[in-house]
């Protein structure tokens, strides 16, 4: 019964990412099971992961949307807020998480997140205080992503 | 999506639907805000049309049940899902649509569903009484009632009994008017008797008339 509603949810979601096709973003559940998916992030064309490509992986509870799913980068992401294995610090999957967002909403807050980074409580500390020169930043970035 | 569900297949061509409205009015598509769906009637929880519907103070529409699971999983602090205002149980409001109104038992969705409480009650206001009202009722039926109040009620077996005996008593409203609000009732009421005073004398002695003549009749059958 619960499944059956988490996957009438995720459903609907993949439905509306689907009709909206919102740029910047895409994600599809990896197989029948729809409690895995698999998330698309470009880099926004003015910040420093321009023209990156990030995939990441969402993992649904079985009480979606009562609890956040579980992001991750797959992707490695040189970010203040993302640590060497691809997890994020991110409020909004954490203590803010609300019933109402959706896979669509998390990508675009992580989006957001790669461009506006929350250096007070960084997971990578290098990127953190790297973060004050651009110039320097940008480079570590683009060699990070050649690297995989 | 091979897979899909007639479910799934309904919410796809809802969408399809909400899309054509998107692109008729695209005034209606940005009044939806943040929402994934331009159909705004959709429970912000669950996506689907409410069952049970309710709405919070602030004004964001739920299914009963979806709002409950979530004031319960952040039972500390409840917060509006949307727009992270505080929630409360008794704040809920349900809507009615028409002939929904409480058609269903909310015991049943109790049964069924894991200790689901049944959905707030709406509230009603009445109308306020106004004052060229509230005067009336005072002066004219604020009377009769308390005739049939405590203290009326005491006078009244009081008169009949001695009445029988063709005895007068001085009615004894004032041991019985003890409350302000019903000493004026008392008042009034000793005026009425007094004024009556010969028809009660009258009727206390067809009165006791009748009880003799029912007393020889049990007497001698």
């Amino acid at each position: 019964m619960a499944d059956g509603q988490v996957a009438k949810r995720l459903q609907s979601e993949l439905m509306n990412l689907m009709m909206e096709g919102v740029p910047g973003v895409s994600a599809f559940p990896d197989g029948d099971n729809y409690t895995q998916w698999t998330g698309t992030i470009h880099g926004s064309d003015v910040g420093p992961y321009k023209g990156m490509k990030f995939q990441l992986s969402l993992v649904f509870p079985k009480d979606y949307p009562y609890s956040a799913p579980t992001v991750k980068f797959m992707t490695g992401c040189f970010h203040p807020n993302v640590d060497m294995s691809g997890n994020i610090c991110l409020d909004i999957l954490k203590d803010k998480w609300s019933a109402t967002y959706t896979v669509k909403s998390i990508l675009l807050s992580i989006q957001s997140l790669l461009d506006e980074p929350n250096n007070d409580s960084p997971l990578n500390n290098q990127a953190a205080s790297l973060w004050s020169q651009q110039e320097e930043y940008k480079r570590l970035v683009a060699k990070k992503y050649a690297e995989g | 999506m091979d897979g899909a569900t007639p479910t799934a297949r309904n919410s796809s061509t809802s969408t399809s639907e909400n899309g054509g409205n998107a692109s008729s009015s695209s005034n209606a598509a940005t009044a939806a805000g943040s929402g994934s769906s331009p159909l705004s009637f959709e429970c912000n929880i669950c996506f689907e049309t409410p069952h049970d519907p309710v709405v919070t103070e602030c004004g964001h529409l739920y299914c009963w049940r979806c709002l409950f699971k979530w004031m319960q999983t952040k039972s500390a602090y409840p917060l509006c899902p949307v727009c992270k205002s505080k929630i409360e149980k008794s704040k809920v409001i349900p809507v009615y649509g028409r002939g929904m109104q409480d058609s269903k038992d909310p015991r049943e969705a109790t049964a069924s569903e894991e200790r689901l409480p049944p959905r707030p009650r709406g509230h009603r206001t009445e109308v306020p009484v106004t004052n060229g009202q509230m005067n009336f009722g005072g002066g004219a039926y604020g009377i009769p009632q308390n005739r049939f109040g405590n203290p009326a009620f005491g006078t009244f077996s009081f008169t009949l009994v001695p009445s029988l005996f063709g005895l007068h008593f001085q009615y004894p409203q004032a041991s019985f008017g003890n409350s302000p609000d019903a000493n004026p009732a008392a008042q009034q009421q000793q005026r009425v008797t007094s004024a009556d005073q010969e028809q009660h004398d009258l009727i206390s002695k067809l009165l006791l008339a009748f009880a003799l003549f029912i007393i020889f009749c049990l007497l001698f059958t």
